[in-house]
This record gives structure tokens, C-alpha cells and sequence, in this order.
């Protein structure tokens, strides 16, 4: 048949006509079959959800912040075979490699997955961190403040006060989730309580120091001597334990509570430093009511000659002003009703014990004031927490 | 005329690829204008104050982004730009809504801040005011000083709440406003009680 009919179509010339047709529609076929291919996709396009979507867990607990080069890498990563597996979708049907893009989004979501218990963890971490920080320095102001009301001492308040309102704006922040935020005001609260315990400290470490209360004590003996010698009172005032002890013939015969100067605790130096005076000193006027608004008092010999030249030396060392004073008027008071009972630097009793007094005495007793009768006193245990290393987690 | 034909057949055919090649064209105005509309919401404080939102439209850029690329290494007969398109429409809608939505969210930390900034300065006064009716005495002298320090180092804390609020940090601002309206609350708190304890001692 074949071999009757193209002779035949050679006759009637239409041979390159069949050529040309037959061409035409196998190109057609090639072409249609490439696009097919083309058009096909083995991989499916949801292949890089669940790696997409533990990088956004990732990222919503905070992985940028926290964890911010791994977190880099994983995007890099996840951007980079995203890429490849578009290239991949574009290749002709039956080369596209299912498997290798499947196992490779499996191990992203893997990364991706351990990447988000890693944020968590992290963000744990860093809460309780900041949390341990911002309670440990709270508690050290708090700490503060307790002693300088316990002691009546005063503090250098610019420091407790920024160091106050640097904690109350780190917990706004801590408690709206804002750590980063909350950390460096920690610091600088911790910078401003470190100068006022240092400052605390040099006022109030002479009460844990051997030689010095050594010497209170020697004073203490010495007045109870002078009470038994002469058969007369003597009075002694301790800071630390806030007592008063009235002697008669040596021997205890009145114990009181005092109030000292509302900066009591540190030797007195100069005049509105609220400091009650260290020293022996001695009766030197008696008023009775009219003569003082505080009930009655006893007028003591300050400022001694050892306390003018603690002025003088301060001064020239540039530790006190050259204008200020030692001051004077330190006594012993009773109370005005209505009024705090601390003092500028006097030392307050009840009435009803001031009249005791003013019974017992006379001019020229001896008042001896003292820091402390042993090492082992209030004052020194209050501040011993004082002395750990600045920042100390309580 | 079998000549005419072929030159007709090949004319058709290459329009065809005319057509494609102008159908498959990569879209730079649409992605100029989605990372235009990004870039505006990031401007605006977007990756703030709604940075989910954000995150959002950014991811859908680069993935448009991507797609682009890949497309761009075909045979330009087989480019589709289709996927990319609707990539871009997205990021582009999606950082408009963030834009707009920063705007509210700002004003919303605006306006709680500068409460909150009130509040700070009428708790300031209030315990300004308790401190002048103070009990005075030898001993709350030194105490009177304290807490007025503290009231001055707390009014200092308002210049600084005014500039967080300047620098639109709102969150900062109302932080701050906090803390001195603490402040102040503690000191009216600890004159109050000293007031008490005054009038208890009158009582006796």
C-alpha cells in the first residue's frame, strides 16, 4: 500500500506538503509534552509551612531578641532552601527531587522547633533573672531605709531616692514584660545604693570596731568609778542600746529609753548635722520648766576642746564647710507633747524620768555618752548586712 | 505562495512569543510600591507597636522577593509572576493596615502616657501640699528635708517623662510617670501617718 501510494503522491507532487504537516505536529507533540511537564508539580507548595510556621513561633516568643544569631541562622537557612525549592517547583516535572526537599524541611521544622523550647527557656531565664536582680535591690534599699530608721540615721537621700525611682520604674517595666528595659535601671539603682551603704557605712562602722568600743567601755567603767569614788550621780548614755543609766554610789539605780538627734549615730561635728555628741562632758546648767520649752533640761559642756579640734581637722581637710560651727546647747530634755521626741543631737527622756534626774543631779555631774558598751550591740548587727560585696543577691 | 505560507505560520508564531514574553514581564512597579508601603510602616514605628502585623507584610515582601527571583532564572516563555503578584499585593495591603493600625496604637500609648503624666504631676502636688501640713519638730525636721529630696528628685523625674513623650517613647514615659506617682504616694502616705501619730499624742 505504502509503496503504491507515495509513488503516487510523488507523482502528484504533495510529498514536502506530508513532510512539512508531519513535522509540524510532532514539534507539537515535543512541545506540548515539555509543557505538561512544566505544568506538573511533583512538590507540593504547603511543603515549607510547618518550618514557616515554627520560625513565627519562634520570632512571637521573643527568639530575635533573645537569641538573636541562631535565630539569624534559621531565617538564613529557612530563606535559602525556600529558594531552592522554588527553583526545584520550576524544573521540568520528572526531575524535580521530592524527597531531598521533604527531608529538608523536616529538619528545618526540627531547628525551627527546638529553636522555640530554646527562646523559652532563654525568656525563662532572663525573667527570673531579672526578677532575682530587681528583688535583690529592692530589698537592699528596703534594707537601707530599715537601718536608717531603726539607728536614726541619715542617709545621703539623693541617692536612696533615685535609687527608689530607678526600682519603681524597673518594675513597671518588669512587670509589662519589658526585661531589656528593666535591667539597666537595676543597675543604676544598685550604682546609687552602693554610695549610700558605703556612706552608711563609714558612719556606723565605728560600733563594730574593737579599739573604739574598747575604749566607750573604759569610759563607762571609769564614770561608774567616779559615781562609787565620790558616793555622787554620774549619768551614762549608750547610742546603740538608746539607754540612759543613772548611777548612784556605782551601782545602776535608773535605766531609761532615750531618743538621740535624728542622726544620732555618728560623733557629733558640726552644728545642724543632727549628730548627738560622743564624749564626757558635765552638767553645766540645770532649767527648769520655764527656762526650756523641753519640760526641763540639763545643760551639758559640749563643744570640749577634743570636739573643737575634730572640727578644725575636718575642715582643713575639707570635710566639713569653714563656716560651720561646733554648735552647742546639747542636753539632756524632756519632751514636748505632740512633737517627734528625736532631736537635733540632744538626748530626750519622758518627764516623769526627767524629773528623776533633775532630783538626782546637779551641776558638774558627769554625763559620759558612748557609742556602744560592747562589739556585740544593735548597731553593729544592723549593719553587718551592709558589709556584703555590693549587689549581693539577698 | 507556499513561501507566503511560511512566512505568515512564522510571524503568528513569534507574535505568540511577543505576547507571552509581555505576559510574563517581572512585576518591578508592584514591588517597588510593596516595599515602599514596608518601608513607610517601619518609618511609622510598625515593627513596635504592631509587630505582628508587621512581621507580616515583611515576610510576605521577601517571599514575593524569592518567588521573583526563581521566576527570573526561566525561560522567559515559561515565566509566571502570578504567585509573586499576589505576594506583593499582600505585603503591599498588609503594610498599609500596619501603617494605619500604628497610628492607632500610638495615640492609644499616647494618651495612656500623658494620663499617666497627669496623674504623676497631681500625685506630686497632693504630696507637696501633705508635706506643708507636715507636723514640724526637732526630730521630723530631718525627715521633712528627706522627703522634700525625695519630692524634688521626683519632680526632676517629669522633665524626663516630657522627653520620653517628645521622643514618642510611650511606654518609657508612662514607666516613669509610674514610678513618681509612687513616689509621691508613698510620701503623702508617710505624712499622713505622722499626722495620725500627732493627733493620737494630742488625744493622750
Amino acid at each position: 500500500m505504502r509503496g503504491l501510494l507515495i509513488p503516487k503522491l510523488r507523482r502528484q507532487g504533495l510529498r514536502p506538503r506530508i513532510w512539512g504537516w508531519g513535522g509540524g505536529f510532532a514539534t507539537l507533540l515535543v512541545g506540548a509534552g515539555l509543557m505538561v511537564g512544566w505544568s506538573v508539580d511533583t512538590l507540593p507548595p504547603g511543603l515549607p509551612n510547618r518550618a514557616e510556621q515554627a520560625e513565627q513561633e519562634a520570632w512571637r516568643a521573643g527568639a530575635a531578641e533573645l537569641l538573636p544569631e541562631r535565630y539569624a541562622s534559621f531565617r538564613r537557612r529557612l530563606t535559602d532552601t525556600r529558594t531552592k525549592f522554588l527553583e526545584e517547583r520550576l524544573r521540568w516535572a520528572p526531575w524535580q527531587d521530592r524527597e531531598r526537599f521533604e527531608r529538608e524541611f523536616a529538619d528545618l521544622t526540627d531547628e525551627g522547633t527546638a529553636l522555640v523550647r530554646a527562646v523559652r527557656a532563654s525568656a525563662a531565664a532572663l525573667r527570673q533573672d531579672t526578677e532575682g536582680l530587681l528583688y535583690g535591690q529592692e530589698n537592699r534599699l528596703a534594707r537601707l531605709r530599715d537601718v536608717a530608721t531603726t539607728l536614726g540615721m541619715q542617709m545621703e537621700h539623693d541617692s536612696l531616692a533615685s535609687a527608689g525611682l530607678a526600682l519603681q520604674e524597673a518594675r513597671a517595666h518588669f512587670e509589662g514584660g519589658h526585661f531589656e528595659r528593666a535591667r539597666p535601671l537595676i543597675e543604676s539603682a544598685a550604682g546609687h545604693l552602693t554610695r549610700a551603704e558605703a556612706q552608711s557605712l563609714d558612719q556606723i562602722r565605728r560600733y563594730a570596731d574593737g579599739p573604739t568600743v574598747n575604749r566607750w567601755g573604759r569610759w563607762a567603767r571609769e564614770t561608774a568609778d567616779w559615781s562609787r569614788v565620790r558616793h555622787a550621780a554620774a549619768i551614762l548614755v549608750s547610742k546603740a542600746e538608746r539607754r540612759l543609766w543613772l548611777y548612784q554610789d556605782g551601782r545602776v539605780v535608773r535605766d531609761y529609753a532615750v531618743e538621740l538627734g535624728y542622726n544620732g549615730l555618728p560623733d557629733k561635728l558640726y552644728e545642724g548635722d543632727g549628730a548627738t555628741p560622743e564624749g564626757r562632758f558635765r552638767v553645766t546648767r540645770m532649767k527648769g520648766p520655764g527656762q526650756t520649752r523641753f519640760y526641763k533640761a540639763l545643760l551639758l559642756d559640749y563643744p570640749t576642746p577634743d570636739h573643737r579640734r575634730r572640727l578644725s581637722t575636718a575642715k582643713e581637710e575639707g570635710r566639713v564647710p569653714a563656716r560651720k560651727t561646733a554648735g552647742g546647747l546639747i542636753e539632756i530634755h524632756g519632751r514636748v507633747r505632740g512633737e517627734d521626741d528625736r532631736t537635733s543631737g540632744c538626748v530626750s527622756i519622758r518627764n516623769e524620768q526627767m524629773d528623776v534626774l533633775f532630783e538626782a543631779v546637779e551641776p558638774g555631774t558627769p554625763v559620759t555618752i558612748i557609742g556602744a558598751l560592747t562589739r556585740d550591740n544593735p548597731v553593729a548587727q544592723k549593719a553587718e548586712p551592709l558589709q556584703r560585696p555590693p549587689g549581693s543577691r539577698i | 505562495m507556499g513561501m507566503v505560507r511560511r512566512l505568515t505560520g512564522v510571524a503568528v508564531v513569534l507574535g505568540m512569543v511577543v505576547m507571552a514574553a509581555g505576559c510574563a514581564k517581572s512585576p518591578d512597579a508592584e514591588l517597588a510600591a510593596a516595599k515602599n508601603a514596608v518601608e513607610e510602616a517601619r518609618k511609622g514605628g510598625a515593627a513596635a507597636y504592631v509587630a505582628e502585623a508587621f512581621k507580616g507584610a515583611a515576610d510576605a515582601l521577601q517571599k514575593a522577593e524569592e518567588e521573583i527571583k526563581a521566576q527570573g532564572g526561566r525561560f522567559a516563555l515559561t515565566r509566571n509572576y502570578d504567585k509573586a503578584k499576589e505576594l506583593l499585593a499582600k505585603a503591599k495591603a498588609d503594610a498599609e493596615k500596619a501603617k494605619a493600625d500604628t497610628g492607632a496604637a500610638k495615640e492609644k500609648a499616647k494618651g495612656e502616657a500623658q494620663a499617666a503624666q497627669k496623674e504623676a504631676q497631681a500625685a506630686l502636688n497632693e504630696a507637696k501640699a501633705m508635706l506643708a501640713k507636715a507636723p514640724k519638730g526637732k526630730g521630723t525636721k530631718a525627715d521633712i528635708e528627706a522627703m522634700q529630696g525625695d519630692l524634688k528628685t521626683a519632680e526632676g523625674m517629669l522633665t524626663e517623662i516630657q522627653a520620653a513623650l517628645d521622643k514618642e517613647d510611650y511606654l518609657g514615659a508612662k514607666a516613669k510617670a509610674q514610678s513618681v506617682k509612687d513616689r509621691a504616694a508613698s510620701v503623702s502616705g508617710q505624712v499622713q501617718q505622722a499626722m495620725k501619730q500627732k493627733g493620737k499624742a494630742r488625744k493622750k
